[in-house]
């Protein structure tokens, strides 16, 4: 009220009859906490009680003693850590278009971003299919053209599943981009023109930092998403690639054996969210570090 | 909070009183698609017309994994389910309803077809089938050229499961014979699917298995016989030289209310009139002896129930015992 005051705001007694006091944080945060303990918390608990029947450990040391569970997270994890790079290249500079390209290109960009993205994924990993595949587009094309005889194995691939995540993820990896270059204030690049910095220059010492907050929130939700991916890799990739949701699901509707499914769903959240503190961690040092730099 | 239990309260008192506009309410979960339009169009509606008392609620999509958690939590809503071979053994025992044969009529069905927790519902398989176009003329007969890549070269599409009877193939192209597949040799199996690992692409749905072939992309296919039957247009046609069975079945899950109803719209599903007109919609067989002449002439020749002699059987028990374990071995080899 005090701060009100001092800004030349309405005092409280002329406050409209009207308006409610504004209840504390607690209520208002109340709803969302119940209904996430009720359909999150409390069926993760019970999904940890299933994958230790009696509280025993079988399922885990089955896990840590398999060798195709272990290469499975393995790969799930270097798939995810391609994937979220490759997902970063591209969206950098599409981030960058749409936040310093004009009003017309932001809304073309947009556009071209957000429709696919209400598509749902199933629609979109079966549309690359129609692209990949042998008889496929790509491959009728090429053919067409005279550049190859034989369709070239694009579709059950590393290739494949790259490009099939890749596309589903990018607009995760943008819109955190975008909102952070969208507040960078271009008015530094020039400063370091006039200065005689070349433009790589500057936008290597200056612009790039600026924007790895906007790289690190990319990177973890890119990243954290793709770990938990299962109808893309099991469309386009072939049985080399498969990821640990595929897995998951084939030992619940296929072995209907729920303890071990359980046990290898907690394992791949632990991972995550080791992974995703890791993360964080990162981010914290890399903004203190800009905090100490700035205040220098 | 009180408010909310009295709505609550109320609202499932409503419930109940628009359930007793029928006596009884099955509610019965299949495999959705146009498999379960047919068993609505020839078991469904008939039993409902000729039984007013009964009305049957339709659910989908059928799930062993859906029904083990729904008797496990108690909450058992569902009372008729369609399953297939990996459940409803004896090992199952815990979650079904032992069939109850003084309401269903043992006697009137095909060998293997009535179990103690489940009843064949129809009967399946899964066949080879092949690009008419692919092979200048030729047509592959068998399991053996189904592993000759040299005869019948280009893609092999295989459901990515272990107990879709890839095992049984291979072995017999390896020159087992059928009543000796079991207990199988799991890594010789392995040796002869080495051979072709290279042409092997995997399907996990049936839609897919019909794109693999409609698209050339696969030359030949272990498919259900439906799914062939679907893109016979396409010049996809079926080589019955050897097939695997496959079969859906009728499971009651431990705990229904309407037991009792359950079973007797088993054994109203299961008698010829109804059978015969599923045969008319669907290219599976009926699993009722005194139908098997009088099927539909729409898919005459591309039944398996046409075909029974050449069928390899599948050992269930020995998979349901065995699955767990070749199925890892299976995914390793898949992931070499």
């Amino acid at each position: 009220m005090n701060v009100s005051a001092q800004d030349g705001g309405a005092p409280a007694s002329a406050r409209a009859p009207w308006s409610l006091p504004v209840p504390s944080a607690f209520w208002l945060i109340a709803p969302a906490v119940l209904f996430l303990a009720l359909f999150f918390v409390f069926p993760l608990l019970k999904l940890v009680a299933i994958s230790l029947p009696g509280g025993s450990l079988e399922y885990y040391e089955q896990i840590f003693t398999t060798p195709v569970f272990l290469r499975v997270i393995g790969e799930t994890f270097r798939v995810s850590l391609i994937v979220t790079f490759v997902t970063i290249a591209v969206a950098y500079p599409y981030a960058y278009a749409m936040a310093h390209g004009g009003r017309t290109v932001l809304l073309l960009l947009t556009v071209a971003l957000l429709i696919p993205f209400w598509v749902s994924l199933l629609l979109r990993s079966f549309s690359w299919i129609v692209l990949l595949q042998n008889s496929g587009l790509i491959n009728d094309f090429l053919i067409a053209m005279g550049l190859i005889e034989k369709p070239v194995r694009l579709i059950r691939t590393p290739f494949g599943v790259m490009i099939g995540m890749v596309h589903i993820l990018l607009p995760y990896a943008v819109l955190p981009l975008y909102t952070v270059m969208k507040k960078i204030d271009l008015r530094l690049m020039e400063a370091s023109s006039i200065c005689g910095a070349s433009w790589l220059k500057g936008f290597m010492r200056i612009y790039f930092p600026l924007s790895l907050p906007g790289v690190a929130a990319s990177a973890i939700l890119a990243f954290t998403l793709a770990l938990g991916f299962y109808i893309t890799p099991a469309l386009l990739g072939s049985p080399r690639d498969m990821m640990i949701a595929q897995m998951i699901a084939g030992q619940f509707n296929e072995q209907l054996n729920f303890g071990l499914g359980a046990a290898l769903a907690v394992v791949l959240m632990v991972l995550t969210a080791v992974a995703f503190g890791l993360f964080g961690a990162a981010r914290a040092a890399l903004q203190s570090r800009g905090r100490a730099k700035g205040g220098v | 909070m009180r408010t909310f239990l009295a709505m609550t309260a109320m609202a499932t008192l409503l419930a109940g009183t628009v359930a007793n506009a029928a006596d009884t309410t099955l509610t019965i979960s299949s495999y959705g698609g146009v498999y379960q339009e047919a068993q609505s169009k020839s078991y469904f509606q008939p039993l409902m017309a000729e039984n007013p008392g009964i009305k049957i609620v339709e659910d989908s999509s059928s799930s062993n994994a859906k029904l083990k958690a729904m008797v496990e939590t108690g909450n058992v809503t569902l009372d008729l389910l369609v399953t297939d071979d990996s459940f409803g053994l004896d090992t199952d025992a815990q979650w079904l309803e032992p069939i109850d044969y003084s309401v269903v009529d043992k006697s009137k069905f095909i060998e293997g077809a009535a179990g103690t927790y489940r009843v064949a519902a129809d009967i399946e398989g899964t066949v080879l089938a092949y690009n008419a176009e692919e092979f200048g003329g030729e047509a592959p007969k068998g399991f053996v050229d189904f592993f000759n890549t040299e005869k019948f070269p280009g893609s092999r599409a295989v459901w990515k499961y272990a107990a879709s009877g890839i095992f049984e193939a291979a072995l017999i192209a390896d020159g087992v014979k059928p009543e000796d597949l079991y207990p199988i040799d799991v890594e010789r199996a392995l040796k002869k699917l080495d051979t072709i690992k290279e042409d092997l692409v995997w399907w996990e749905s049936g839609s897919q298995s019909e794109q693999l072939l409609s698209s050339g992309e696969a030359s030949m296919a272990l498919v259900w016989v439906g799914r062939a039957v679907n893109v016979a247009e396409k010049g996809i046609k079926i080589d019955w030289t050897n097939w695997t069975s496959q079969t859906g079945y009728w499971v009651v899950p431990k705990g229904t209310k309407n037991k009792e109803a359950a079973m007797k719209a088993i054994n109203f599903f299961t008698e010829p009139a109804q059978q015969i007109a599923f045969t008319k919609y669907m290219p599976y067989g009926p699993s009722n002896k005194n139908a098997l002449a009088s099927v539909d002439a729409k898919f005459k020749g591309s039944l398996p129930t046409d075909h029974l002699d050449t069928r390899v059987m599948m050992n269930a028990d020995w998979w349901a015992e065995n699955g767990a374990k070749v199925d890892l071995r299976f995914q390793e080899w898949l992931l070499q």
